[in-house]
């Protein structure tokens, strides 16, 4: 996964977070899970809901409404966790973002992406690769990588180790 | 007639003094002079005296001869007079006149005796005052005046007696009086002393010549016979006159009685009564004739009244019960028309019970049916519960699906180049996932949808049945009702009918009356017809002509 195959690749899975429509490159997804229960993890951070068994392997999850200040909602049939390959401090690792719902795999051309706007958007721009457009309708584009501070980062990896660990133990 | 019975009134005095008088001396004078000359034989010196008392004696007979029928006859003569001039008479003076002429014969019979007495008086007195009279001449001389005497008031009072009679019954007296107080003078006692002098006088006259005859010694027998053959004469025609006057006046009353009776057999009771003139048997006989007409006359006009107020009466109820009878008519078809109606509305009131049943039968299976209903819908709320289950099932799968395209749309993406096809699938099986899913979730809504309006159906339905009910039990109530309608309209017919009966009868028992009352009408009618043969003059119980016949002269 290099940096052109990302770049070449415009294929996007687009979801709902608050009625919004976003969109997450597909080469960052691995895969789309229905909500199962969710084992809570103490003394970890707020948008932190826990762990969840993906074929055997921890898998943390992240609440993605509470991570961009929108309030916390009870979870319907809509809502996936859409498992996301992160690349942290050069490893790669998985990690669940709770979504209200996705919607579909859809191809954007890049001509069709525009920058991210300076203005007016409750979520930072820092996160936002850029604004597809679908005919009236906007998708706006994450970039995942940067959504978490290194902090968190570490706090997933942190998972992660713990879990390779238990891994390892067992 | 009428004349002829006015001129008979005007010629009443001339007629009575000649008659009366003429009878008298006609017949008296030869008598008496026969007996003077024959049986009191007198001398010369007595005829001398005679020569002077006998013109003396007639002179003075004659004057109150004048007097008497003057005063006798002028009132009457008067009244006559009075009547044919027609001028009102008051009752006081008719009575008067009534009287006055019915006490004629009386009057004038004692005319006759004060004239003989008188006369013979003036006649004889000298004679024995200045001659000396035998005794067979006195005895000659007292049967003179017993034959004049009595023989002159008797054929006075017959004469008169026949001539008041004549004029009685002629118009002049029209009412008669009963209370008049007249002397009673018998028919019997009337035919006695005609008999009596009838026989007697030529007896006397014998009598008086035998007398004579033995004092007298040489009478030639010739003489003697001759004598006896005109006494004989003067005996027959006294005989004779005194019955013809006698059966006269008897006739007379016998055909005023007969008149009377036959004007009462003729129907006519409004003729007046014949009367008779002297007091007697023929009197008593007319007054009770009288009576009887009276009686009838009242009798008949009362039964004349009656009859025709009872054709009047029998008239009037004969329409009357036929103005019922009609009325009758006119009920029973009345009654009819209420029958058939009567009829009608039965046959309504049972339709409507008929209606009434089925309608509750209706109700009932209608009630059923809607429970029916009710439970048809519960079962369509289960299955439509069971849809939307169903569907929830499908959506969940459908739901799966998605996911699962949209993963094998990841895992294509991520294949780049090599799993192009395989995410054109992916997408496809994904569009038809969520097209399955919007389509259950669809019919997730309308079962919703239908639930709630099947459950509201149900609501209804169990609402309805109450009511149904109620209705049921209602059109039970009218039918019974209409069972107690019915009845009562029977009865109605019933008691109609009896009405019926009841007018009907009505109708014959008029039209009985009505034909009763014609045949009573006809009845009276011939009761009338009947009683007309009669001629009545108004009641004369109340009326005024009886009480002035009978009871105003007192």
């Amino acid at each position: 996964m290099n940096e052109t195959s990302k770049n070449q690749n415009s294929t996007y899975l687009t979801f709902y977070l608050d009625e919004e429509l976003f969109g997450l490159n597909i080469l960052l997804v691995r895969e789309v899970l229905e909500y199962t229960a969710i084992t809570k993890v103490p003394m970890t951070a707020d948008f932190m809901r826990g762990v969840i068994n993906v074929r055997g392997h921890v898998v943390p999850v992240i609440d993605l409404r509470q991570k961009f200040g929108m309030e916390t909602i009870e979870q319907t049939v809509n809502t996936c966790i859409i498992i996301v390959e992160l690349e942290i401090e050069g490893e790669s690792a998985t990690m669940g973002a709770l979504v209200d719902g996705v919607q579909e795999v859809l191809d954007i051309a890049p001509e069709q992406i525009e920058a991210s706007p300076r203005l007016g958007s409750r979520i930072d721009t820092r996160f936002i690769q850029g604004i597809g457009k679908l005919g009236e309708r906007f998708v706006i584009l994450l970039d995942i990588q940067d959504i978490f501070s290194s902090q968190e980062l570490s706090m997933i990896s942190s998972v992660h180790q713990q879990e390779n660990e238990t891994e390892q133990d067992a | 007639m009428k004349t002829e019975q006015n001129q008979k009134l005007r010629r009443f005095i001339i007629n009575s003094l000649l008659i009366n008088e003429g009878i008298a001396y006609l017949f008296l004078v030869p008598v008496v002079a026969f007996h003077v000359w024959s049986n009191i034989s007198v001398s010369g010196e007595q005829l001398g005296i005679l020569i002077f008392s006998i013109p003396a004696g007639v002179l003075f007979s004659f004057l109150p001869t004048v007097y008497f029928n003057y005063t006798m006859l002028k009132p009457v003569r008067d009244y006559f007079n009075r009547y044919l001039s027609g001028r009102t008479i008051k009752d006081n003076e008719y009575e008067k006149a009534l009287k006055n002429f019915l006490l004629l014969p009386y009057r004038k019979a004692f005319n006759g005796a004060f004239n003989w007495v008188t006369g013979l008086a003036i006649v004889f007195i000298p004679l024995f005052i200045y001659t000396d009279v035998s005794a067979i001449q006195i005895v000659n001389i007292v049967f003179l005046l017993f034959i004049a005497i009595s023989l002159g008031t008797v054929i006075y009072f017959f004469t008169m007696e026949l001539h008041t009679q004549k004029h009685l019954n002629i118009g002049a007296f029209p009412r008669w009086i009963d209370q008049l107080k007249l002397p009673r003078l018998n028919t019997s006692t009337k035919m006695a002393v005609a008999f009596l002098l009838a026989a007697t006088t030529p007896f006397l006259l014998l009598l008086s010549y035998f007398l004579v005859y033995i004092t007298t010694p040489n009478i030639e027998i010739n003489v003697l016979v001759n004598k006896i053959i005109v006494i004989s004469i003067i005996g027959i025609s006294l005989a004779f006159m005194l019955s013809f006057l006698l059966i006269k006046s008897i006739s007379l009353k016998l055909a005023a009685v007969k008149d009377t009776a036959r004007n009462v057999g003729a129907g006519d009771l409004m003729a007046e009564v014949q009367r008779t003139a002297v007091a007697d048997e023929l009197q008593d006989i007319t007054n009770a004739m009288a009576v009887m007409k009276e009686s009838l006359n009242d009798i008949i006009y009362q039964v004349k009244t009656a009859s025709s107020e009872a054709s009047v009466g029998s008239e009037q109820m004969s329409s009357s019960s036929e103005e019922l009878s009609q009325a009758a008519t006119e009920q029973a078809s009345h009654l009819e028309e209420i029958t058939s109606s009567m009829e009608e509305m039965g046959a309504n009131i049972n339709q409507n019970a008929d209606h009434a049943m089925e309608t509750e039968k209706i109700a009932r299976q209608a009630s059923q049916d809607i429970e029916a209903g009710g439970e048809q819908v519960r079962n369509t709320v289960r299955a439509m519960k069971d849809i939307a289950d169903k569907t929830s099932i499908v959506e969940e799968i459908a739901r799966q699906t998605n996911l699962l395209a949209l993963n094998a749309a990841i895992e294509a993406a991520r294949a780049g180049e090599a799993g192009k096809g395989f995410a054109v699938v992916a997408a496809e099986v994904r569009k038809l996932a969520e097209r399955s899913g919007q389509a259950a979730k669809e019919i997730g809504e309308l079962s919703v949808t239908s639930v709630e309006v099947a459950e509201e159906a149900g609501k209804m339905l169990k609402k309805i049945v109450p009511d149904i009910r109620k209705t049921a039990e209602l059109i039970q109530e009218i039918s019974a009702a209409s069972k107690e309608q019915r009845a009562g309209a029977a009865q109605i017919n019933q008691a109609i009918a009896q009405l019926d009966q009841v007018v009907q009868q009505n109708a014959t028992s008029a039209e009985e009356v009505s034909s009763t009352a014609e045949g009573l009408a006809s009845q009276a009618q011939q009761l009338q017809a009947s009683m007309g043969f009669f001629k009545t003059a108004g009641t004369g119980l109340i009326g005024d002509n009886h009480e002035r016949n009978l009871k105003k002269p007192k």
